[in-house]
């Protein structure tokens, strides 16, 4: 369906797509996962032109669309997107946003592009929401509304652009299962996201994007499971892990405890484990607490979904001690609630530093 | 965290709000010194709408205690239940502490 | 609630600020030695200024642009004596009893009609005209009918004038009787505005009044606004270096107008007599009376009522004057709303080019918007009157309309700029993204937006130019500031014709606000919900 070879892509003299080829199929439902600032944005809003590309080719059937003669607003009205800021029309109510397009661009009757827009509505599940405006809604419904003005337009192929990145964690939920029951009814989709679970569910096809390439393509199960490359490998690793540094005693907990929570709730890990983990490294700070205004501490927070375990590596600088030995604390109480959380304590001298690793217990 | 205090007959009823942790404990302990010095010996601690709470937290119950032990006072800990239990538990806090279901019944074993 | 407090407050202001020149103590002038440290008030660019400022350079020499605001600043103590020409001095005496002339003139000079250098014909044809009607007895006869000292009515030459024909533009400044000033109908009459028309008839060319600020006649005779300056204009040898005069028809003189203080005469009509006309023993007559009139006490003091209705009736109703403000009013709200229309458009063709990425389309725009910002209006208004549309016969409200526009066009362009800039960048993107060509997605998704975001800046924006154009009175437009001028030149009460015209603008831009306020809440896309909510 589209054919694109060779796309390229300059801001000036900075290369942020250097040379992409690939072929979507109708019905194909692509995940485009990447660190940010690699053009996997770029490379959906050069898809309908949103940015020109610098070079290469983009053939929608059969027509190249960097063609002059091209007639580029209509072949976007077959490709319309869905931007991570919702970008609602904000003068008009819900309805309206979804009628606009049909009603000016395809000649619609008002009458039609309203009965059409109420069943979009409803599969969105917004209907009783049609005369609300877009400052009435929550993110969440914003965006499902974005969806439902995109397929109002009857779309072959919708882009999404980071749909949930501007979402509260409890409004994400319900734009992924409508983006869901989208691919279950055979949209074709290419989806730029930073949800992995999301993204192993719903695609046929994995872009891995690095360096202005795709780096890595395939499957969910061979790209998550079995990458094959070293960047993609670290992407996929890091995705799962949480990762900050303290180096003095007056560290801000309750920022840090917000920032592990967002992780749990990125990881959907439940309330009991995200009450344990804040727990457990609060006490393990504690202990540390002495010692950091003479030390720097790496914290690193790593889930695996496949062991389902929750494994905190904690590097120290200083002289070879392991920070948690027992002689060392002025009482048990710390001790005790560490070992009553964890599975295992490790200590290890590695490359002058002292490393603790502490594997969490499951919580049943 | 929150505190509130009430004077009860024969007790002060000194209830805790939100967490109790490495933060918020220095502040506990400076109420409840307060009370001590303004010749307050007996108290029961109310633990029923507190969250969370870490060994920093149980640390300051534990200086609070030792102090009213020096002028032959007591402390009770009622409410104490969930989260807050566990952490009592698994460090050993729940045998140390004398404890209560209710602050009524806290107060009426105040002696 | 709010507008009638404030209206309130509007009128005790100027109450306050009438009343509060009576009874300060002031300097007591019986002669120029007493004027030597006085505060004088002159006419700008008359001859008096200068004679003024070389007679007494000790004196605070301030200039008036017209006689009536230096009567209102003598009536409130501002000024202890005011300089100015003897017909206009009269004038003012005649109305004003506390104010009587000194009665020594402090120089001569020559009353005679201007025409631009070059328009030798014109001059010739004129002077020769002028000749003729002082061996005729008609510019003596004129005298007799035009200064005189008692409140009789006029009585005016009938002319007959042709209907068609190489129009004789005239240019007056109507606010100096019985000189030059604008009668119950509206039109310009008096000594100049019958002289005007004589000459008109003996041309045998149909005459038009231009009516501007006096020191704007010149310019327009140059740039050919107007063919000959009749308007009491004295000849002076500066300004005989840029225009040419015709012999005198008025024997003229500076003299001095002070307060009465009761302890002297309030004319010595014997001593005025250093010129040739005014040894004339008609102006000796014209004078006695005058003096006779005056040594009658006017009234008894009267209420602060009474003095109101009095006042109403004098600058209100009295020769129809209300139409005067009507007219004004009029001309007001039209060069308002045509010049927020032409400044709109104007406004949105340079808004865009200032936004365009291209340098040929951007700069000019720039250029224009920090160069019209930075010109006052009034400047710029002179401007395109005198240099853009010099010796183009264009009517002066085209003229105002043209410069409030281009005025109004620099504001409003900056105003949509920003407005088109705080709509968020996504929502063009969405409607592009769905197939929109920019046009449309300018049309259906940014302006809609853009023009509810603005309307609060542009209101304001309006309202100051409804009241900017109380200026355009300096390029002879009869607007409401100018017709409370000539009614204030008439009857030199500062008070209500000020009044009036502040309550009028007041409710113009009240009016013209509450259109706006409609449109605002017609463009609140919620209102429309509410609406039907209700119903």
């Amino acid at each position: 369906m589209i054919q694109i070879k060779h796309l390229s892509k300059k801001f000036g003299e900075l290369v942020v797509l250097k040379d992409i080829s690939i072929e979507i199929i109708t019905g194909e439902v692509i995940a485009i996962i990447g660190p940010s600032g690699t053009g996997k944005s770029t490379f959906l809003r050069c898809l309908n032109l949103l940015d020109r590309p610098s070079g290469g080719s983009i053939t929608i059937d059969g027509i190249n669309i960097l063609d002059a003669k091209a007639d580029v607003p209509k072949v976007r009205q077959k490709m319309n997107m869905v931007f991570q800021s919702f970008n609602l029309f904000s003068h008009l109510s819900v309805l309206e946003n979804l009628t606009l397009g049909p009603i000016k661009l395809r000649g619609m009757s008002a009458k039609d592009a309203e009965l059409k827009a109420l069943d979009l509505l409803k599969l969105v599940g917004l209907a009783e929401k049609a005369d609300s405006y877009p400052d009435e809604l929550s993110g969440g419904q914003k965006q499902r509304v974005a969806i439902a003005r995109c397929l109002a337009m009857d779309p072959e192929i919708i882009l999404f652009d980071e749909p949930t990145s501007a979402l509260d964690p409890t409004m994400v939920s319900e734009v992924l299962s409508v983006i869901r029951r989208l691919a279950k009814d055979g949209m074709t989709m290419a989806i730029v996201t930073h949800e992995m679970d999301f993204a192993r569910d719903v695609a046929n096809r994995v872009l891995y994007m690095d360096e202005g390439l795709i780096y890595e393509e395939g499957t969910p199960q061979q790209l998550f499971d079995n990458p094959q490359k070293e960047k993609t490998r670290t992407f996929i690793n890091r995705i799962r892990s949480f990762n900050c540094q303290i180096s003095s005693p007056d560290y801000d907990l309750y920022a840090m405890n917000a920032e592990i929570e967002t992780f749990c709730e990125k990881q959907i890990l439940p309330k009991k484990t995200r009450q344990n983990l804040l727990l457990l490294v609060e006490e393990l700070l504690q202990i540390y607490n002495p010692l950091l205004s003479t030390t720097l501490l790496d914290l690193t927070i790593a889930y695996s979904e496949k062991k389902e375990s929750l494994e905190l590596v904690l590097e120290s600088t200083g002289e070879a001690v392991n920070p948690l030995d027992k002689n060392l604390q002025p009482d048990e109480l710390g001790l005790n609630i560490i070992n009553n959380l964890t599975e295992s304590i490790k200590y290890q001298r590695v490359n002058d530093k002292n490393r603790v690793t502490v594997l969490m217990k499951k919580t049943l | 965290m929150e505190i509130h205090t009430q004077k009860e007959a024969n007790a002060t009823v000194v209830a805790i709000t939100g967490r109790l942790d490495a933060v918020t404990a220095p502040e506990y302990e400076k109420a409840v010194n307060e009370l001590i010095a303004g010749g307050e010996i007996a108290f029961v601690i109310d633990f029923g709408s507190l969250d969370y709470i870490s060994s920093a937290g149980l640390r300051g119950l534990l200086v609070t205690a030792k102090q009213l032990k020096g002028k032959g006072g007591q402390v009770r800990c009622a409410n104490v239940k969930g989260t807050v239990k566990e952490v009592f538990d698994i460090s050993g806090f729940g045998t140390i502490f004398q404890m209560d279901d209710t602050v009524a019944a806290a107060l009426a074993n105040i002696s | 609630m709010k507008y009638c407090s404030l209206k309130a407050v509007i009128i005790c202001l100027v109450i306050f600020a009438v009343s509060a020149g009576c009874g300060k103590n002031e300097t007591v002038i019986t002669g120029f030695d007493d004027v030597k440290n006085a505060k004088i008030g002159v006419m700008t660019g008359s001859t008096g200024e200068g004679v003024a400022r070389n007679r007494f350079p000790q004196a605070q020499v301030k200039s008036f642009d017209d006689i009536m605001d230096a009567v209102a600043a003598m009536k409130s103590g501002q000024l202890d004596a005011i300089m100015t020409l003897i017909p206009a001095a009269l004038q003012v005496a005649k109305k004003n009893p506390e104010f009587r002339l000194l009665p020594e003139p402090l120089d001569s000079e020559d009353t005679a009609i201007a025409t631009k250098k070059g328009n030798d014909d014109l001059l010739a044809a004129v002077d020769r005209i002028i000749s003729d009607l002082k061996a005729d007895g008609t510019l003596a006869d004129m005298r007799k009918r035009w200064l005189k000292a008692d409140m009789t009515p006029y009585v005016e030459m009938k002319i007959t004038l042709p209907k068609e024909g190489n129009v004789l533009k005239i240019g007056v400044s109507a606010t100096r009787e019985p000189f030059s000033f604008v009668d119950k109908d509206g039109r310009v009459t008096g000594h100049d505005g019958e002289l005007a028309r004589i000459i008109g008839a003996r041309l045998g060319r149909p005459v038009v009044f231009s009516d501007m600020k006096f020191m704007a006649l010149i310019p327009a005779l140059q740039s050919e606004k107007v063919d000959l300056i009749i308007s009491g204009m004295n000849i002076t040898a500066e300004r005989q270096k840029t225009v040419n005069f015709t012999q005198p028809y008025f024997a003229n003189a500076q003299v001095m107008l002070v307060k009465n203080r009761g302890e002297t005469p309030r004319i010595a009509g014997a001593k005025l007599v250093s010129t040739e006309d005014l040894k004339d023993k008609r102006i000796g007559v014209m004078l006695g009376p005058a003096h006779e009139g005056r040594a009658e006490p006017k009234a008894a003091p009267v209420s602060f009522f009474a003095g109101i209705a009095n006042s109403f009736q004098s600058n209100i109703i009295q020769e129809n004057r209300y139409l005067l403000l009507l007219d004004g009013l009029k001309t007001t709200v039209a060069i308002s709303v045509l010049a927020t229309l032409i400044g709109t458009l104007l406004g949105a063709l340079v808004c865009v080019m200032r936004m365009s990425k291209r340098t040929v389309l951007n700069l000019p725009a720039r250029v224009y918007i920090s160069i019209l910002r930075g010109t006052p209006v009034l400047v710029l208004l002179m401007l395109v009157f005198y240099v853009v549309f010099a010796s183009v016969n264009i009517s002066p409200v085209v003229v105002a309309v043209i410069a409030f526009g281009m005025n109004f066009a620099a504001y409003s362009a900056e105003i949509f700029r920003t407005g088109i800039e705080g709509v968020d960048t996504g929502q063009t993107e969405a409607g592009i993204a769905m197939g929109f060509s920019k046009v449309q997605t300018f049309i259906h998704i940014v302006l809609p937006q853009m023009v509810r975001r603005i309307l609060p800046i542009y209101k304001g924006e309006f309202i100051s130019l409804v009241k900017m154009t109380s200026i355009v009175g300096y390029i002879a437009v009869q607007d409401l500031t100018k017709a409370s001028d000539i009614i204030r030149s008439r009857t030199f009460d500062a008070f209500f014709p000020l009044v009036m015209v502040a309550i009028l603008y007041f409710l113009i831009s009240w009016l013209l606000m509450q259109s706006l306020d409609y449109l605002e809440r017609r463009t609140d896309p919620k209102l429309k919900r509410r609406k039907v909510a209700r119903a």
